[in-house]
């Protein structure tokens, strides 16, 4: 029984993953391709005239445009949620997903202003637009989502190791007396030292996210890091279940 | 002693009470029960208690004496894999999420890896207008996976 609620709990803290599936970030109806192909369409087609060309490419552009600005509403939107529901324990890590959600709100504002725009542009208008929105996303909404992911990443590895902690005690306890066993004390001694290093790595992680203007430090390589050790312990524990066996 | 006196003390005479008993029995058609002794009245107690015993160590050696062996022992390995591959999961969306972060927040490795399949074919397609015109099935597919980002950019054209 203890087995089944703590795995239920480790499956809960890796993130919800079914719950999420209703909840992605990005918006699966907004792909753009029969939209672009209809201006190429328009733009090389030699029957129109120039101006009706011209009425004819503004239109769609400006509806490629209303629909960018839809989806990445909706984008950023589905990025607050998941951040909502994000429960976080670590107070200052909580106060963290706070200001990302505002930053959030502060984009969703960023789209509605340039939506407000879009009746009074022409073609190089839109083109502008387009420019300034793209870079817009690749510099500031691209540095608010990785910022997300990383959050997402560190407070994933919470549960995880909260959960190997609680293994290598069951294990420990399940071996007290195969513990004379030479070989099995070293391996038990290398899984606690690969829970070790994933906890310190778990807290510089901590560090480094809660110190977002330090961009030398290469965030999700720790992250992967620690992981990678608590996944050495677990290779340490069927380790140490062979070696139970076989004594 | 007279006749008279002796005669009394004929009448005086019984039968064995055992044979009296089973003689009864015989007539009546009964079958007849030896007399129980102590011992016919705790060997099957003992009986009982031993075979009681026997099936409370059984029960006992199956759920706890071979546990190690027995399935049980395979849940708790089931749910230790379970857990070591969930790790390795996150492992690879940590790794995705250096290009794709939206990925790890979403939790999704399969839609992970088909897209970064179907979005080479598109960069390459969208941004080629010599191979636009084709008709099938495959450029279909490969257009509706424009991106926001990739529309923005056929936009500045």
């Amino acid at each position: 029984m203890s087995a089944l609620a703590i795995s239920a709990l480790f499956f809960l803290s890796a993130g919800v993953t079914l719950a999420a599936e209703n909840k992605k970030t990005e918006p699966t109806e907004c792909n753009f391709g029969d939209k672009i192909q209809s201006l190429e369409l328009i733009q090389n087609n030699a029957k129109l005239g120039e101006s009706e060309k011209i009425k004819a490419e503004l239109q769609i552009r400006k509806q490629i445009l209303r629909q960018i600005i839809s989806c990445s509403s909706e984008e950023a939107r589905l990025l607050k949620l998941k951040l909502t529901d994000t429960s976080i324990v670590d107070r200052l890590v909580e106060k963290l997903k706070l200001n990302l959600i505002t930053e959030i709100n502060q984009a969703v504002d960023y789209y509605q202003n340039k939506n407000s725009q879009i009746d009074n542009l022409g073609i190089w208008g839109s083109k502008n637009m387009a420019q300034q929105i793209l870079d817009w996303r690749r510099g500031n909404y691209a540095q608010l989502i990785e910022r997300t992911a990383n959050l997402v990443a560190w407070n994933n590895n919470q549960g995880m190791i909260g959960v190997a902690e609680i293994r290598l005690a069951e294990t420990k306890k399940d071996l007290e007396v195969e513990i004379d066993n030479q070989k099995i004390q070293e391996v038990m001694d290398e899984a606690e030292t690969n829970l070790t290093k994933a906890k310190t790595l778990n807290q510089r992680a901590r560090e480094a996210l809660l110190n977002s203007n330090n961009n030398s430090i290469n965030y999700l390589e720790i992250i992967k890091q620690s992981l990678e050790s608590l996944g050495k312990m677990y290779d340490n524990f069927f380790e140490i279940k062979e070696l139970a066996t076989d004594t | 002693m007279d006749l008279l006196q002796i005669l009394k003390q004929l009448k005086k005479i019984e039968p064995d009470q055992n044979y009296s008993r089973t003689s009864k029995m015989a007539i009546l058609g009964h079958q007849i029960t030896p007399k129980k002794t102590w011992q016919d009245l705790v060997w099957p107690t003992v009986r009982f208690g031993a075979g009681a015993a026997l099936t409370t160590i059984l029960i006992i050696l199956i759920f706890v004496g071979f546990s190690k062996f027995s399935p049980m022992e395979d849940i708790d390995m089931l749910t230790l894999r379970a857990e070591a591959e969930a790790i390795d999961i996150q492992i690879q969306l940590t790794g995705l999420a250096y290009d794709r972060p939206l990925e790890l927040i979403n939790q999704t490795t399969t839609r992970a890896l088909s897209e970064s399949k179907t979005t080479s074919k598109t960069k390459t397609d969208v941004s080629n207008p010599d191979n636009k015109p084709k008709e099938d099935a495959k450029t279909e597919e490969v257009l509706e996976q424009v991106s926001i980002n990739q529309a923005l950019q056929e936009l500045i054209k």
